[in-house]
């Protein structure tokens, strides 16, 4: 049986959830911006 | 009944509840998956802890063949139908899909290094993983690339269409070819050859990924509609 792999497999797990954490940050600041300006200008627009 | 779906108005008021509801349905997922699969699962007789990461590995490759089929769907609608709806979801599913492959690759090469003795071997299921990859970074680049979206659209669509002739060399790399990866051991005829204890935390981990997927699609796509109605705002109004 193969010894000494935990930090192999914390690595994993590591790398993943901070993966999927920067993407999902990444894209609800991308929403949040756009949806902001979508909003304002729709203000400008139809006051 | 697609083309009720697929109207941006309607897709806006679906996609404010179910983006959310999708996004807490993943944190639910991750958090029992991830103790289940690190802490609760057993070991392997052969592989050890190096098996815990399957769970986080199998999942990603799935997903990123998944993500690229949806993708090509979208594209041949897109291309077919010329559905801006279905552009902006191709286009938002992409960066999602590359994170999974990339994954895929990465914690592929983290569990190859104690069990095969090897970071990386050119064998046919771990090059067409990364031709994958490579595959979704060039559909980003050209999208990025072209200033006119219709045609960035087509020509993206068209990249994505011929670069689905990938995904059966994926999935049958390894009966086709001698690899160091493993035989399928889930989607196969005979049945999963993957024990029931194991079998709970990876789908849970599978649909962990998935309700993600889903959430971030529509995040995306959310803020695409919003960002093309800013600059249709703008044209109208003569703004820079």
């Amino acid at each position: 049986m193969i010894e000494g792999s935990w930090p192999y497999v914390l690595a994993s797990y590591g790398v993943t959830l901070a993966s999927l954490a920067v993407l999902a940050v990444a894209q609800l600041l991308r929403l949040r911006h756009w949806s902001k300006r979508a909003r304002a200008l729709g203000k400008e627009v139809n006051p | 009944m697609l083309s009720q779906f697929a109207n941006p108005a309607r897709f806006m008021s679906l996609s404010a509840w179910a983006a959310p509801v999708l996004a807490l349905l993943a944190v639910a997922l991750f958090a029992i998956g991830v103790p289940w699969a690190l802490l609760l699962s057993p070991s392997d007789y052969q592989q050890g802890e190096t098996v815990r990461i399957m769970y986080v590995h199998v999942p990603a490759a799935w997903w990123s063949l998944a993500v690229y089929a949806i993708m090509g769907a979208a594209s041949f609608v897109g291309l077919v139908w010329r559905h801006v709806l279905a552009d902006i979801a191709a286009r938002a599913a992409a960066p999602i899909g590359a994170t999974f492959a990339g994954l895929c690759l990465l914690t592929g090469s983290l569990w190859g290094a104690p069990t095969w003795g090897t970071w990386w071997e050119w064998d046919g299921r771990l090059t067409s993983m990364l031709v994958l990859f490579v595959i979704y970074l060039g559909y980003i680049a050209l999208w990025s690339s072209i200033e006119d979206e219709e045609k960035a659209a087509r020509l993206a669509a068209i990249l994505c269409l011929v670069g689905l002739v990938n995904l059966p060399v994926v999935k049958f790399s390894v009966d086709w070819w001698s690899t160091l990866h493993q035989p399928a051991s889930v989607f196969r005829a005979e049945g999963s050859a993957v024990h029931p204890d194991m079998l709970g935390p990876l789908m849970i981990m599978a649909g962990a990924y998935g309700a993600l997927f889903g959430a971030l699609l529509m995040m995306s796509m959310r803020a695409a509609i919003f960002r093309r109605r800013v600059e249709a705002a703008r044209a109208r109004i003569g703004a820079p």
